[in-house]
């Protein structure tokens, strides 16, 4: 998943005379001073936050753009993305290559047996037949999908439901490729049998010369509660428009934020969640130096955070 | 009803949300009652609301009052809740609480003393640290394992609190308990302080202190270190294992190309295959990427062919990438048939980062260049541009033709990796190179492939008179990608014919033409017509580029004609300008950037930041100085960095930033300031002044 995931790095060992050259070709460095510039604008626009020790995967990851608009120097970059008119276009483009797509469906298996078992039936609850969980940061779609799939597996909810999925990421490509719903043997790793027969078609082998493995395709009925959107979740006008959420998912994606853009961002989510609404993060992942406004809800398998119910306004 | 007897009132509501969200209320109420009613919720039954007293702490006042009232709480033995919410709450508020904490160090129980040395750890201050190293002497076992670790954050209060506490820590490694021991050598490795392999040695007997004795010696290229790290990475203790192969990859690091040195290790690690296990167990563990980098260093040295598929797969792995280059690097040649093997059945990314690698392994062999040649033809982008970046660098005049095929991609990537790798083969084979363009048409589809020719002749000298007016047709080609080629080419030929023709594209209406004209011009030293050009151009975008072109033309004009424009009201121009007058390096530049020092827009003020820190002068220490009061958490948390990194070293910066850090209420701003006091670099003796 991703808003993004930017790479975890250590010491910067690609600015160490270990490398030797340190580049080839020629191809321009990353100097100190451009680094901190870059990093505090990445920052900024995108929340994610570059350690020190992370120069090296900044510079690598961008560099290929340097070249595409023929630029001589990371400066030159920064600046094209700070204050040129074709900045909004390149910054897709940067969004794209400074995160990291890896997901697959049924990830976390513990935290969606949370949700199939004991939320989704406190949802069913519910006296307003209508339901929208947000997978915020979902990659190529596999988790957006996932949650459909665990809704429609449930069986608590018949068609007088409205039910919606909603996935969003930063990632323009990313977010093209969940349109598509079309899926790689890396995808289903974690995706039991009987699950991919009932919920995925095969791809006709004409479809998918020149890539290894079979290809599958989600099923209509899965298809038809999930829509997709580019998001930066930072972007305040955008992500008003997702509408009240009865739960949130966001795992694995407010980590990599510094500390100020995991305020907004939380901030965010606990305005968008309808009031009783829930929050499920990551694993590594907790609102303990970060917010007060949500309150624990233990379940069986998982801790999850919960937008009181009883305080209907700020 | 008073506002403060209302937050009162709701601190007893049953509900908790109710209590937390008076609790955001209490800093706007006044004294004493603010006070008061801080405690109150410190001391709340419910989490939340004792997190949110703890995080608006800060922002209560008298704040002597209020650290000292809180301060007293670290005595509470009934209410575990207050006492543990206290400790954050004094942490919060930073500096200023550390002369409360000092005073409860003077007079609590054990207990309190504890908390204390807790307080002091997160609020570290030259004062606290002093009184740390002081409390080392406690009579009670768990205040000193505190202070053991509490001194392990003496960096963020800058060089001195550094020295004292390793010089504590090091002496509390003598400690007859274990527990301090510990604690002492965690801390002392916080500290990145070198302990000589002579104090660690002892501890490896003990059970308890292997571990962080080993991880201690990360770095330590004594033989007997080396070789203590290389047998530990046999150890059965799989996590003793992994921080003994992290620690030897520091070592290693030290040593990388002294190879006598690292043999002692590598003899090691060659003769246990439980540590060859164990290195090939780390080197695939994508999900520990510190252990898989040190692991990938290791087996590099130790070279056993059968590692190169283990070693070529971290090559996709961008965090631990340049360490697999390193270690294959040292295979050589060796690793090219396996490396083809690996890259034939691997992803795209992957085929890819072992197709780049080729040519550094052997670059004069058939079988690699052979497989770069095929890896043209691949589906993916992925592999296709390392080829093309692979050809730049070993590319012979047979691969002209299939390279140009590339230049005109779909693909960005491919298409400017193409370019490139054009550019270089067609530099190195200039004959074969122009017999290709003979019979082009400037306006027809070979155009690009031409004009890049060009440029790489005009590199290599060996333009002809009639490439000015092939290239000058070529700039009303029908894309504007052949226009800005044939803008680059007439660039690197040079003289007044190419001037003129650049010139008229300086009205092209694709901004990416008439860019590179304006830059173009730069090269090529019209220095008249860009002053001219910077005297009527509106647009910032176009503006900031005329000037940079116009500093490569005629610096002193540049600078003229940029310093008037730094407190530009439109941002990217003032950016601009501040680059140019930062790096004419002309007399004055200094004085003319402070002026940008307090632009409106941040983001300038921190360029000229940035520009003026290069200088590492008494200027740069008083701008930065002065930055250090900016209203803008952003510019100041930036000048805070600047300070911390500025060469050569001067010692006045500790001084400034302490005193800042003492005064700063924002506790980004204060993290910043203590990391920037941490990343200060001992100043040698040619720094000093």
């Amino acid at each position: 998943m991703s808003q993004g995931k930017p790479p975890f790095g250590f010491r910067p060992f690609g600015h160490s005379s270990l490398r030797g050259d340190g580049s080839r070709l020629g191809e321009p460095q990353l100097r100190a001073d451009e680094y901190r510039l870059l990093r505090d604008l990445v920052s900024e626009r995108l929340g994610l936050w570059f350690g020190p020790e992370s120069r090296s995967s900044l510079e690598r990851r961008l560099r290929e753009r340097l070249s595409v608009h023929g630029l001589s120097s990371f400066s030159d970059y920064y600046q094209l993305l700070k204050y040129s008119p074709l900045g909004a276009e390149e910054w897709d483009e940067a969004g794209d290559l400074l995160t990291t797509h890896e997901t697959y469906f049924f990830r976390e298996d513990y935290q969606l047996r949370a949700f199939k078992d004991e939320i989704l039936p406190m949802l069913a609850q519910k006296s307003r037949r209508r339901i929208q969980v947000w997978s915020a940061g979902c990659s190529t779609g596999e988790e957006a999908y996932t949650i459909a799939m665990l809704i429609l597996e449930s069986g608590l909810f018949d068609s007088s439901w409205e039910i919606r999925v909603y996935g969003s990421d930063l990632s323009k490509k990313c977010i093209a490729a969940a349109r598509r719903g079309v899926y790689g043997p890396a995808s289903f790793r974690a995706t039991p049998d009987e699950a991919k027969e009932k919920w995925f078609v095969p791809v006709p082998s004409e479809s998918t010369s020149g890539t290894s493995g079979t290809l599958y395709s989600v099923a209509p009925a899965v298809r038809a509660l999930c829509h997709f959107a580019q998001m930066n979740l930072l972007d305040e006008e955008r992500t008003h428009l997702v509408g009240r959420c009865d739960v949130i998912f966001c795992r694995n994606v407010v980590l990599y934020f510094d500390a100020a853009a995991r305020r907004r961002v939380i901030e965010m989510f606990y305005e968008r969640l309808v009031p009783g609404g829930v929050l499920l993060l990551g694993h590594a992942e907790s609102l303990l130096n970060v917010s007060t406004a949500f309150e624990l809800l233990h379940l069986k398998e998982d801790l999850v955070y919960r937008k009181p119910a009883t305080v209907s306004a700020k | 009803m008073s506002a403060a007897d209302g937050v009162r009132a709701r601190l007893q509501d049953p509900e908790p949300e109710v209590r937390r969200r008076a609790t955001q209320e209490i800093p706007g109420l006044p004294a004493p009652e603010s006070c008061d009613l801080l405690l109150r919720a410190l001391g709340d039954d419910d989490w939340r609301v004792r997190k949110e007293a703890a995080a608006v702490a800060a922002k209560v006042e008298p704040r002597t009052a209020v650290v000292f009232a809180v301060a007293r709480a670290l005595a509470e033995h009934d209410n575990i809740g207050l006492r543990n919410a206290a400790v954050e709450a004094l942490v919060a508020i930073g500096p200023d609480a550390v002369p409360g904490a000092i005073d409860a160090l003077g007079r609590l129980d054990a207990d309190g003393r504890k908390l204390a040395v807790e307080v002091l750890a997160g609020a570290p201050t030259l004062a606290g640290m002093r009184t740390l190293v002081a409390a080392a002497s406690d009579p009670d076992v768990n205040v000193v394992t505190a202070v053991a670790e509490a001194l392990g954050r003496a960096h963020l209060a800058g060089e001195e609190a550094r020295d004292i506490a390793t010089s504590t820590l090091t002496t509390l490694l003598g400690s007859p308990h274990t527990s301090v021991r510990v604690a002492a050598l965690e801390s002392l490795r916080a500290l990145e302080a070198r302990v000589p392999w002579s104090s660690l040695e002892p501890l490896l007997a003990d059970p308890l202190l292997r571990r962080s004795a080993l991880t201690a010696a990360a770095g330590d290229v004594a033989p007997r270190a080396l070789l203590a790290l290389a047998e530990a990475v046999a150890d059965p203790n799989p996590s003793l294992a992994r921080d003994a192969t992290v620690a030897l990859g520091r070592s290693l690091e030290e040593v990388w190309f002294e190879e006598e040195r690292t043999l002692v290790a590598v003899n090691a690690l060659r003769a246990s295959s439980a540590a060859k296990a164990r290195l090939r167990a780390l080197a695939k563990d994508a999900s520990d990427p510190v252990a898989r980098g040190s692991a990938i260093l290791a087996l590099g040295l130790v070279r056993d062919p059968d590692d190169v598929s283990l070693i070529a797969d971290a090559l996709g792995d961008d965090d631990v990438a340049d360490r697999a280059e390193a270690a294959l690097r040292l295979y050589g040649q060796d690793a090219v048939a396996p490396l083809l093997v690996a890259g034939r059945s691997a992803a795209p990314s992957l085929r890819g980062a072992t197709i780049s690698m080729l040519p550094a392994l052997a670059s004069s062999e058939p079988e690699p260049l052979a497989a770069v040649r095929e890896a043209l033809d691949d589906p993916s982008p992925e592999v296709v541009a390392p080829a093309l970046k692979s050809l730049a660098i070993v590319g012979v005049e047979a691969d002209l033709a299939p390279v140009a095929r590339h230049t005109r991609s779909r693909d960005p990537k491919v298409a400017s990796a193409a370019h490139g790798a054009l550019l270089a083969i067609a530099a190195r084979h200039p004959k074969p190179a122009r017999a290709m363009i003979v019979d082009v048409d400037p306006r027809g589809d070979d155009a690009l492939t031409a004009a890049i020719i060009l440029e790489a002749l005009a590199r290599a000298g060996e333009s002809s008179p009639e490439d000015v007016d092939f290239l000058a047709s070529a700039l009303t080609h029908r894309e504007a990608v052949v226009r800005r080629a044939a803008i680059e080419a007439l660039a690197a030929i040079g003289g007044e014919e190419a001037a003129e023709a650049v010139s008229v594209s300086l009205a092209d209406e694709e901004a990416v033409v008439a860019l590179a004209a304006i830059r173009a011009l730069g090269r090529l030293g019209r220095a008249e017509e860009l002053a001219s050009l910077a005297a009527t151009t509106r647009d910032p975008m176009r503006l900031g580029t005329v000037l940079r072109a116009l500093k490569d033309a005629d610096p002193e004009r540049a600078f003229a004609a940029a310093r008037p424009l730094l407190r530009s009201h439109e941002a990217s121009v003032a950016a601009a300008a501040v680059e140019v007058v930062g790096g004419v390096g002309l007399e004055g530049n200094v004085e003319a950037l402070m002026n940008a020092t307090d632009h409106p827009d941040h983001e300038v003020v921190k360029l000229a930041l940035g520009e003026i820190a290069k200088r590492a002068d008494d200027r740069a220490l008083t701008a930065l100085s002065s930055a250090l009061e900016h209203r803008a958490e952003s510019v100041r948390k930036y000048a805070a960095e600047l300070l911390g990194q500025l060469r050569p070293v001067r010692e006045e910066a500790e001084g400034i930033l302490r005193t800042r850090l003492d005064r700063e209420r924002s506790a980004d701003v204060r993290g910043a300031i203590m990391q920037a006091l941490a990343s200060r670099p001992l100043a040698t003796p040619s720094d000093r002044r």
